[in-house]
């Protein structure tokens, strides 16, 4: 599901979206872990089917299947 | 015969003669006959009403032969009744105007007009300096605007003067070398621009005031810079104003002793001009022939100093963890060799690696952690490299200084100039950013790069984003200046793309932290220059 917060930088309201699967949310065919825009700009975000995957987690299973000691 | 009776009539005996048939009455010549006449003299005093009155004999007359009537004069100073008597009292005085009402004055009257003043004129100067600064030459002219103004208030005011004003002197202002004192100051700040702050004699006129004028971008500057040795003169370019200190480093002799070099070759280390002006080492190593051996390479961390390869491919862990390599160079190099997984890790962990020199390597995609832990590379040669997106490509290389990759195109695909995954994390020394292309910048690339000031993005392709570089999620910044509450970074863009970076989703964010800014290209020192200093 789309969760949505708003937030102030510099006195300026701002809307934060992210995907609760931990996919990707996309917009214009532009994805975004996490999407921040001015609210007044009211832009919407669809989620992917594309999971939020940490570099180090996807090296460290490397490591594991090859043997290599960091 | 008349007969006669008497009667009293106010007090008086009046007497009747009551006439009959055949009575004679003489009247006597002039009067009534036979009476006794009287000649009355009556006087009035002068009145300003009207007089009436009877005049009759007196008791003991019949008539009046005469009435003398006399009314005395009136004084030639008589004033009637009906004139208003009038005093000073009755004049008014209204601004210089006195009103005097008719009617009678006893004695002079007068009234006093309030008395007028007139200050003396105050007197304005305004100087008004032109400040022209062309070159390296400060110039300046000078006109003034004199007015003067007097004050004078409503009332009588006596012939004479009001103050006087004065002006004499020529008003000329001097402008002089930077050594006289009329130049307050000269500042140049860290754009470039000088501002000079000048004082102006105006003789005679108005004291020595101080004017300040600024020349935006009068000089180009060089910001602090780091200028390693290398086998060519290098120049410190002429004509710039230095906003930082210009270090030129010393030159490291790791492992340079006689017994790491063959016998009687002298290995020297100085400038071009002379050769031998920091070291001179005369070999005395008397083993085996030259160029590696794998012994060198059994001992990960034997100091094997500078590495200098033919090789056109580099497989997969060629040099990983092996901590005695100081410099790599490998002209023709043009791939870096990776598994199905995608790990490079061609020099991970190289500890002493201060400089990779690879100008032909075509693309760092999916050539993670390439660079990865070289805790001491300083400087990359990757000016071939299309592609770019590697994770953790040059994760925890804290010395490294900037990165440019000039060749950055679609030619690796429109995504293949992204920036991976923690691409630069660590990077505490990472000054500057400068890339041809880039489509999208993942999480994390830039992740506690503590000194990035200066971004700069040529080019993007991405479409979708309107033409600029998609920033995927702001954490990409944490840790550098340009992250909320940092002391501050600059992103440059081409001109025409700078709306559309305030307004993208991300960008909108990090942009709108106070401290950041966002500048175009076109005009500034990058327009000519990459960021590491080398001329485009």
């Amino acid at each position: 599901m789309i969760r949505t917060e708003h937030f102030e930088v510099n006195g300026r309201d701002f809307v934060r979206t992210w995907s609760d699967k931990n996919v990707l949310v996309e917009r214009d065919g532009v994805q975004y872990e996490v999407a921040e825009d001015p609210a007044e700009f009211n832009r919407t975000y669809t989620e992917t089917e594309i999971p939020i995957e940490g570099e180090e987690s996807a090296e460290e299973i490397v490591n594991i299947l090859t043997g290599v000691s960091e | 015969m008349p007969s006669y009776y008497y009667e009293l009539n106010g007090g008086h005996i009046q007497a009747t003669a009551k006439f009959t048939g055949g009575d004679v009455y003489v009247v006597p010549s002039g009067g009534g006959g036979g009476g006794t006449m009287q000649s009355k003299s009556v006087s009035y005093t002068p009145s300003e009403t009207a007089i009436s009155a009877t005049v009759s004999p007196d008791y003991g007359y019949d008539g009046l032969s005469s009435v003398s009537v006399s009314v005395g004069a009136i004084s030639s100073t008589y004033v009637g009744s009906g004139i208003d008597r009038n005093d000073s009292t009755s004049l008014t005085v209204s601004g210089g105007t006195v009103s005097v009402p008719s009617g009678y004055y006893a004695s002079n009257a007068s009234a006093s007009v309030a008395p007028g003043s007139a200050t003396t004129p105050a007197t304005t100067i305004t100087a008004n300096p032109t400040i022209t600064i062309s070159g390296n030459s400060v110039s300046a002219s000078v006109s003034k605007t004199q007015s003067v103004t007097p004050t004078v208030s409503a009332g009588y005011v006596a012939s004479g003067t009001a103050g006087n004003v004065t002006v004499s002197g020529s008003g000329s202002a001097t402008i002089q070398s930077a050594s006289n004192p009329y130049i307050d100051s000269a500042s140049i700040d860290s754009s470039g621009n000088l501002t000079v702050d000048i004082e102006v004699d105006t003789d005679g006129y108005v004291a020595s005031t101080t004017y300040s004028s600024t020349m935006n971008n009068a000089f180009s500057v060089q910001g602090a810079q780091t200028i390693h040795p290398s086998t060519s003169d290098q120049t410190i370019a002429s004509s710039k104003y230095l906003t930082g200190a210009q270090t030129i480093k010393g030159v490291l002799l790791t492992n340079l002793s006689a017994g790491n070099i063959k016998k009687d070759v002298v290995v020297k280390v100085g400038d071009s001009t002379d050769d031998d002006c920091v070291t001179s080492v005369t070999g005395t190593y008397e083993g085996g022939g030259g160029g590696y051996t794998n012994d060198d390479f059994a001992d990960l961390s034997k100091p094997i100093g500078a590495v200098t390869t033919t090789l056109a491919s580099l497989p997969p862990y060629f040099f990983y963890n092996r901590t005695g390599i100081t410099k790599f160079t490998g002209n023709n190099v043009t791939t870096l060799e990776s598994p199905s997984y995608a790990y490079c890790h061609t020099f991970y962990g190289c500890t002493a690696l201060e400089e990779v020199v690879l100008p032909s390597v075509t693309t760092l995609y999916d050539k993670n952690s390439v660079f990865r832990n070289c805790t001491s590379l300083r400087k990359v040669d990757l000016s071939s490299v299309k592609g770019l997106n590697s994770s953790s490509c040059f994760r925890g290389d804290a010395q490294l200084e900037g990165i440019v990759f000039p060749g950055a195109s679609s030619g690796a695909g429109n995504a293949g100039t992204t920036l991976g995954n923690n691409m630069f994390d660590g990077c505490t020394s990472l000054a500057y950013f400068d890339s041809a292309m880039v489509y999208n910048i993942q999480a994390a690339t830039f992740t506690s790069c503590s000194s990035l000031s200066v971004v700069v993005i040529r080019y993007s392709p991405n479409t979708g984003a309107g033409n600029i570089s998609a920033l995927a999620n702001v954490s990409a910044f944490n840790g550098t200046p340009f992250a909320s509450g940092g002391s501050g970074g600059t992103l440059y863009v081409p001109s025409a793309k700078i709306a559309t970076y305030q307004a993208a989703t991300n960008w909108s964010t990090i942009l709108g932290y106070p401290n950041n800014q966002i500048k175009a290209i076109e005009g500034s020192y990058y327009e000519t220059h990459y960021a590491d200093g080398t001329a485009i």
